[in-house]
Order: C-alpha cells, then structure tokens, then sequence
C-alpha cells in the first residue's frame, strides 16, 4: 500500500501518536525507582561521566552555531578513575572503540553528522553541567571537561593528534619559504642569464634569433619557463630531474625530461659551450633542429665559415637531423623541438638546471565528487527496492527480519547480494537478495564496498 | 493528544520551583517527584527520536540520571521540561550515534573504511507494534526513521511536539535558521524517498 503524497505533517504526527500508543501498559509505573535506582550505581556514574567527556569532546558550541568546522577534539580526560572494577574499564574501551570507528568514516555526510551531534553534544554540555560556569554546583565527583574516567591508551595517545594537526600549517608556510627562496634564486639565476644572454645576443644576432623563436613559436617552452618561474617547483632540490624515470615525471615534464637525454640536446650541448668559450657567436648554427637551422640560415658570418668548429657544427647538425628523423616524437612535433631547444638555451645560462615538473600537472585527474556511500544513499536505494521486498513478505508469508549482505561496485551496482543469519538459503532469503541485487547506487571513488541491511517484513 | 502533551509546554514552573530546590538539597523525594512528573514526556520524547521503546526507556532514564548528577547546574533560568528535553534529545543523539556505529551499523571486518548504512530503528520494533500502528502510519514512520538523527529530532520537535523554532534553536542550540533548514530538508528527503519508491513500485510492476 502505498501514500502517494509526502507525509504531512498531520500524517507525521498521526504516527507518532499512534507510536506512543504503543507503550506497555504499566511500562512507566515503576520508571522513577529504576532511575533512583541507577542513582546508587557507580557504573551509571561512569557511562555518565563518559557521556559527558564525550559531549565535551566533540565540539565548541560556538563554532556548531556558526556551522564552522568543529574539529574534533579529545575531552581533557584525566588519567583518574572512579572505580577500579575491570569491567568498567573494558566498557570505557568498548565505547572508546566505537568512536575510533566512529572516525574513520569519511563521507560529507558522515562529517556533517558528526558535527552536528558533536554540537549537540556540546549543547548537552552546555545545557546539562554548564549553563552558568561561575553557578555551576556540581558534584565533587565529577567536573565536567574533566570527566573522572579511565580511557585506553590507544585512545590517549590520539590526543596528540591536533597538535599534528597543528604542526601541518608550519611545514606548509615552511614549503612556501622554501619554494618561494628557491624560486627566487631561479629568477635570479634566471635573470643573471638572461642578461648573459643577452650580451652574448648583442654580441651575437644569431644566438639572439634563435631564442626569439624558440620563445616565440613553442607552447610547451613557455610553459617550462614558468614551471622555471613557479615558485612551488622552483625548490633546487628538484631542479635535476631523475634522468632514470622520465615516463615517472609529469606528463607536461615529460618534453623536458626526454630532452636531457635525446641525442638532440647532446648533440648541441657541447658546440654552445664553445660557442660560449669563443665569446659565442655560433647560437645560430649551434641550435640544431629545423628551427634552429632556419635561423642559421643566411646569417652566418663569413668568420663563421673559417672557424673549425663549423665543420663540427655542421656534421653534428646532420646527424641530428638525422637522429631525430629515427627519434620518436616525445612532444607535438615542431613545437616539442622547439620547447627542448629553450630548455636548452635555459639550460646553458642556468648551468643546466632543468625545469621541474609543474606542479599543476602533477595533480592528476580531479576527483569524483563522491567519495563513498553514505547512509543516505543506502538508505535510498534500499527504499527504491523496498516495495520489492515486501513482495517477498507476501510471496513467502514470511514475517520478521531478513538480513541482507550486500557488495557495491563504485559503478554503484550491486555485485552481489545474499541472505545472512537465520533466513540463509532460504527462498525469502534469496527473493530478498534478488531484490536487493537490482538497488542502484550513485557512483562513487574508491574501493568496492560492503554492506548489511536488515528488512523488518511485517505488515 | 496524551495527557502529557497537551499540557503547555512551560506548565508548573512555579511548583517545580521547590521541587528542584529540594533536590539540589539532595531530597530524593523530591527528585522522584519530578521523575514522576516528567517520565512520560521525556520518555515520549526519547521514543520520538529512538523510535523503539527500548532504547527509550534506556534514554529516559539516563536522562533523569544526568540530571540529578547535574541539577546543581541548573539555574531556574529556563525551564524544567526544557532543561529536560535537551538532555533527552542530546542523550538521544548520541544513543542513536553510538548504536549506529556500534550495532547498527554491520561492516565486514575485512571492509574497506568509509560510511555504512544504518539498520534503520523500524527493524528494532516488533511485529504487534507494526500491527498496531498500521500500514500508512508505519510507512510515515520508517521514514522518518530512516532520516539522520538530527534531521529526525528536528522534525519531531517541530510536527510532533510542534515547538515553535525558536525553542527548537534553544534545545539543540543552533540558529533558527538552522532548524528551518533541517526541517525543510527533512520535509524535502522525505518527498524523495517517497518519490524513489513510487517509481521503483511503478518500474516493477
């Protein structure tokens, strides 16, 4: 049978009444000696104080008010006790347990919760012991914030961990110096070669043309040059990429990264440093590639044809051209020659220090929006296969509860569904499965996950 | 209505008055007398959030219990029943969270971490009861039930007890902005859920 409306609020409250309904007759008379009675209780006072320790933990009134992020703080608990009976103990580190599980959820749902009993928690707290701190007449025995209780050490040793927490502002602000310092001696270094660069420019016009269009024409160069200039990737310690892994360097790194090795660049890096030790005038013919080339063209001095080194110049130019004919094309085709030829122009007024990967590009594939399921989700699919379900209940004639154990895939289909508990192998079992089988759940990252879901089948 | 809610909410303030000056004075009796006084709402109250009677009962009278650890602490400013319902309610909440981690929540020890579903409170009641309250209302219930803690007290306390938001915002100690929110967000799973399960009856039969 089904409502075809959203409940009211008349039907909401219709069914609590009709729940109060439901109380025992006579299930009250007797209620205030079992509350006297756990009065005298020292047991009761522990799960009280641990109550209480946890109301005190979880958050700052003040910030759940705001909706802020309440960080989940252990309550000050003190190492003192109020009984010395194990059996209080195994409670404390039962409960202890439950909220160390409690923690690893990680869901926004899961977190929102958290919060917000955490903030009614601390409204108990504030409702409960401390309505007026300065009034607050409280039993000698137990001074809330400071709970008498016994906590495993497990559990104590957690409590260092805002100041771990802590402490992750400082590395970042130290990383930031760091990467800010190192960035700014790679300008400078930078800057002190280019202004080598451009006397050696002024001094040669075909070393001059061939950083224009190296600059000029190449995407992936310019992007080397601000991963040079980026202050996150310009820690020198990273500056020499591991020439063992190049395919390990980020896929924008990669350009560069092959360039240290390919013949190209060691094929032109030892006529620059000559053309350097000569007062470098050979920038043009000393480039190689296509581009490069091209630049040389038409420009070389008559000087130029004397010099010894042109010959040397001039085979190692051929046979990079035909290495990289042979070569395969890391980058995207003239524009990646081109970018390693900036590196390399980099690379000889920086003392070959070579751009790091950008940091940017390192960050991978954006995360999917949902980290897992959460109760909200199980409980929508279990609610879209319900009326399934409690045809399985007619079906079968069968009432009482049927416990699911159920797989999601992060497609967000279920993999696999059985019965568990008393119902196993039955037919209601398997009818319930079956239908549990077809729930649908949204997509999700991460691991396939597994669940168990009881279904109350009664009229 | 029950007798109990249909008394005004802030009724017999003045005869409290005594009564919990008697018990910051450690007069048992008198403590009783407001157990005895409030057991039914503050029971009720926990049944609402709990949605079972035993884990209700397990509330209530934790709830009377902090309260005479703590009625020194409490300074007449508000009153009684409140004071009252924000424990119940907070001792609700965190019944309900450590049951959902504990019990309620069944993860396979080799699982991977991350959330759970919830064995929704509508399995803990008995068969008699689903009888006695009959198909629609049980529907309303599970529903309700299956909503977050939070979202479902607020709910209550803002159909069911029908308390104004900004007694609600007192109780829970949060903007009434906030339970005007929650409750809208209630109201709004709710037409979900229901509209999830309208189309899946619809797709399968």
């Amino acid at each position: 049978m089904k409502h075809p409306d959203p409940p009211s609020d008349r039907d909401i409250q219709e069914a609590f009444r009709a729940l109060d309904g439901t109380i025992p007759d006579g299930h009250l008379d007797d209620f205030s000696s079992r509350v006297l009675a756990r009065l005298d209780e020292p047991e009761v006072s522990g799960m009280d104080s641990r109550e209480l320790a946890r109301g005190s933990g979880l958050s700052r009134p003040g910030e759940a008010a705001l909706g802020a992020a309440a960080a989940p703080t252990e309550a000050n608990v003190t190492p003192q006790r109020e009984e010395n009976s194990g059996l209080h103990e195994i409670k404390a580190l039962a409960s202890t347990t439950r909220r160390r599980i409690s923690q690893r959820v990680s869901s926004e749902a899961e977190k929102e919760e958290s919060l917000l009993v955490g903030a009614s928690s601390g409204s108990f707290r504030a409702a409960a012991a401390l309505p007026d701190p300065a009034a607050a007449a409280e039993p000698a025995s137990v001074r809330i914030g400071r709970p008498v209780m016994v906590r495993p050490a497990s559990e104590v040793d957690r409590r260092p961990m805002p100041a771990r927490s802590s402490s992750v502002p400082f590395w970042v602000l130290g990383g930031v110096a760091t990467a800010a310092a190192a960035a700014a001696v790679a300008v400078f270094v930078f800057g002190v070669g280019r202004e080598k660069a451009d006397q050696e420019l002024a001094s040669s016009p075909s070393k001059g043309d061939v950083v224009a269009r190296a600059t000029g024409t190449q995407e992936p160069a310019s992007e080397g040059a601000l991963a040079a200039d980026d202050p996150a990737s310009g820690d020198m310690k990273f500056a020499q990429p591991p020439p063992t892994d190049p395919a390990a360097a980020a896929p924008g790194a990669a350009p560069a990264a092959s360039a240290t090795s390919s013949p190209t660049v060691a094929v032109l890096a030892e006529p620059e440093k000559k053309a350097e030790d000569r007062g470098g005038d050979e920038g043009g013919a000393k480039g190689g590639g296509g581009l490069v080339g091209r630049s040389g063209d038409g420009k070389d001095s008559a000087a130029d044809k004397n010099d010894p080194a042109r010959e040397r110049r001039d085979a190692s130019k051929e046979s990079e051209k035909e290495s990289k004919k042979a070569k395969p094309q890391q980058g995207k085709g003239a524009a990646g020659e081109g970018g390693q030829d900036l590196n390399d122009v980099l690379d000889e007024v920086t003392g070959g220090i070579k751009s790091p990967a950008a940091p940017v590009e390192q960050e991978g594939p954006k995360k999917p929006s949902k980290k897992g399921l959460d109760r909200s989700d199980v409980a929508k699919a279990m609610g879209a296969v319900r009326s399934q379900v409690m045809r399985c209940r007619d079906k079968e004639q069968f009432e009482g509860t049927v416990t699911v154990k159920f797989h999601v895939a992060p497609s967000g289909a279920v993999t696999s569904a059985e019965a568990t508990g008393g119902k196993a192998g039955s037919s209601t079992g398997a009818c319930v499965a079956a239908a549990v089988k077809k729930a649908k759940f949204p997509p999700f990252d991460g691991a396939s996950t597994s669940f168990t879901y009881p279904f109350l089948l009664a009229e | 209505l029950s007798k109990a809610q249909s008394l005004p909410y802030s009724a017999s303030m003045s005869d409290d008055a005594e009564l919990i000056a008697a018990a910051k004075r450690g007069d048992r009796k008198a403590f009783s007398d407001l157990v005895v006084k409030y057991q039914r709402r503050v029971y009720l109250a926990a049944l609402h959030v709990t949605g079972n009677h035993s884990d209700a009962d397990d509330v209530a009278q934790e709830t009377f219990v902090k309260a005479y650890r703590h009625i020194g602490g409490f300074d007449g400013r508000s009153d009684i029943f409140t004071w009252l319902y924000r424990i119940a309610v907070n001792t609700s909440l965190n019944h309900l969270r450590s049951q959902k981690r504990a019990d309620r929540l069944v993860r396979d020890p080799d699982g991977d971490e991350g959330p759970v579903g919830e064995r929704l409170d509508p399995a803990q009641r008995s068969p008699r009861e689903w009888v006695e309250i009959g198909d629609r209302l049980r529907q309303v219930l599970e529903q309700v039930c299956e909503l977050s803690p939070v979202l479902r007290v607020t709910l209550v306390l803002a159909t069911v007890e029908q308390l104004p938001y900004k007694r609600i915002a007192e109780i829970m100690e949060v903007p009434e902005g906030t339970v005007a929110w929650r409750v809208n967000e209630a109201r709004r799973q709710l037409r979900d859920r229901m509209t999830t399960e309208e189309q899946a009856g619809e797709e399968t039969s």
